[in-house]
């Protein structure tokens, strides 16, 4: 009984480790950055010769224009992707129709796609389309590629709903679209959310789709970074921008996780 | 017959307009692609010469290899990286789990900075060598950076989601009561994984393979920052080739190509993978 005892003892510990080192690894990706965002000086050191906030407000200039540019551009796509997205899951959760496992299957299609094919072909077309270094464009490529977590995510509420709450309200007199705003959008509201701060984090951070189609006016905030990357290296005001940026992510995939529940990050999955 | 033509508005006018943007934003830019890929010359004829063209380079196929050979190794660090992950979140469900899953998020849309990190981590001034130094363990920094296992590393830290999702669904397919039977008599754990775990997953570990491989073909921000002299991307080459005088049948065949094994598995998970696995679930 000993040895058995002792094997269970080994087999917590190998999972401790493995999971230890799994979460660390993976939170190392922001942590190791927030970290140096606090740095004195101007160059990679280790160990640093003090630590500082100025590197928050020395980018001013240069580093918050490029987030603005992101940040509206991460609630335009969500609104977009709200506006288009929320008729098509309701028509494909509540009829059933010839072809709708196809349409189904098409309109998840952009996750099937790689972003260096689909950003190359937007560069073949947007210049004669006049959508360079636009709004419209750069929405455009960010909406294709977030629609289908939208998408899901609605689905996914549009299913748990009870049909007999709109059935009731039809029957009392109310029309179709009445029902629609006033009893079916605030009861899929979790799922709109979403779908919404899903599009919202990672429109917030795509980089392929944009590097191919931005230009000086419209340079939203991830290739800024590239940029200042290939010009300077990694630098401590370089570092308080990605921090900058990932505490914005977090925050909206706090909001998901913790505020409207964990059974939507199903929109994520496969 | 009102009803019914109404009906069959209700379902037209709600999906009519993400189709039609779907056709010109997703449809339309592939196909012109794929239509490049095949135009030779410029009389405009069709023909496979723009592929023969591109296969018969050797830095071509150089380059088609090394992304095959990264992607592949990226895919298997993920499927021992990402099986326990799967099998704990199939089968706990408490604030270890919780953090795990948040965990893997992070990745999942910040490729820039999976290779952000590594950078500042591994630098010959970095986190790593300095530490190292500062203890005593070597006197000269090592150059860890601009290496293929850090390539392989940072794939397969931004892929693992693509791994461990399908594995997850799987394993949650298993009853837990063969497990606790077989434990019962007397099976040791390795046991467990490779008579009863492993055969009754399969259908997850093709799953996260197929998704994985063709995510990590396709990755462009990591090789942008992390790629070295001696390691070229398909990715890279399609997006170096764009900002000078751009070859349209050359990048429209390389992108074509990328497409066609992304869509490829990504359509083999959708079509064999997906359905199976809710028929046993």
């Amino acid at each position: 009984m000993g040895s058995t005892k002792l094997n269970k003892l080994i087999g917590k510990v190998i999972w401790g480790i493995y999971i230890t080192v799994l979460v660390v690894v993976l939170w190392m990706i922001f942590f190791m950055l927030f970290f140096h965002s606090f740095f004195k000086g101007v160059t990679l050191e280790f160990p640093p010769q003090g630590f500082t906030l100025e590197n928050y407000t020395s980018i001013t200039n240069q580093f918050y224009p490029a987030l603005r540019i992101s940040l509206l551009l991460g609630l335009a796509t969500g609104v977009f992707n709200s506006i288009l997205g929320i008729p098509a899951a309701y028509a494909l959760t509540r009829y059933e129709f010839i072809g709708k496992n196809l349409i189904n299957t098409f309109l998840l299609g952009p996750t099937m796609v790689p972003a260096i094919s689909l950003a190359l072909g937007f560069l073949a077309f947007y210049p004669q389309w006049g959508m360079m270094d636009s709004f419209w464009g750069l929405l455009f490529a960010l909406s294709i590629v977030t629609m289908p977590y939208m998408l899901r995510s609605v689905m996914s509420a549009f299913n748990e709903l009870d049909t007999a709450l709109e059935e009731a309200a039809q029957t009392l007199g109310a029309s179709r679209l009445k029902t629609f705003f006033l009893i079916t959008l605030p009861l899929i509201g979790p799922g709109v959310m979403a779908g919404f701060l899903l599009t919202f984090i990672i429109a917030f951070n795509e980089f392929t789709m944009i590097i191919f189609v931005y230009g000086p006016k419209w340079l939203p905030a991830s290739v800024w970074l590239w940029n200042m990357l290939h010009m300077y290296g990694i630098t401590p005001g370089f570092a308080a921008a990605v921090a900058i940026m990932q505490l914005v992510s977090f925050a909206m995939l706090f909001i998901l996780v913790r505020v409207i529940g964990r059974r939507y990050l199903q929109g994520v999955a496969f | 017959m009102p009803t019914k033509r109404k009906r069959w508005l209700n379902i037209v006018i709600p999906l009519a307009p993400i189709i039609v943007f779907y056709l010109i934003f997703l449809v339309y830019p592939i196909a012109a692609l794929g239509y490049h890929s095949f135009v030779v010359g410029e009389g405009g004829q069709f023909g496979l010469q723009n592929y023969l063209e591109t296969f018969a380079k050797a830095g071509f196929r150089r380059t088609l290899g090394h992304t095959l050979l990264i992607a592949g190794s990226a895919t298997l660090f993920d499927l021992l990286l990402g099986y326990p992950a799967a099998y704990y979140l199939a089968r706990r469900q408490n604030w270890i789990a919780d953090l795990m899953q948040l965990s893997l998020l992070i990745p999942l849309y910040g490729g820039l900075y999976v290779a952000f990190a590594f950078m500042l981590v591994l630098l010959p001034n970095g986190f790593l060598n300095s530490v190292l130094i500062w203890l005593g363990l070597i006197e000269k920094p090592l150059s860890l950076l601009y290496t293929r296992p850090t390539l392989i590393a940072a794939f397969g830290i931004y892929g693992l989601p693509f791994m461990v999702y399908p594995l997850r669904a799987a394993i949650q397919g298993i009853d837990p009561a063969l497990e606790e039977a077989a434990r019962t008599l007397g099976a040791s754990g390795w046991q467990v994984l490779r008579q009863i775990l492993l055969p009754m997953s399969t259908i997850g570990v093709i799953g996260g393979v197929l998704l994985n491989f063709g995510w990590n073909v396709a990755i462009f921000s990591i090789p942008l920052v992390l790629s070295f002299k001696g390691a070229p991307f398909l990715s890279l080459d399609i997006y170096f080739s764009t900002r000078y005088n751009i070859r349209w049948s050359y990048v429209a065949t390389l992108s074509t190509i990328l497409f066609a094994i992304t869509f490829g598995l990504s359509y083999l998970y959708m079509t064999l993978v997906k359905p199976a696995r809710s028929n046993t679930a």
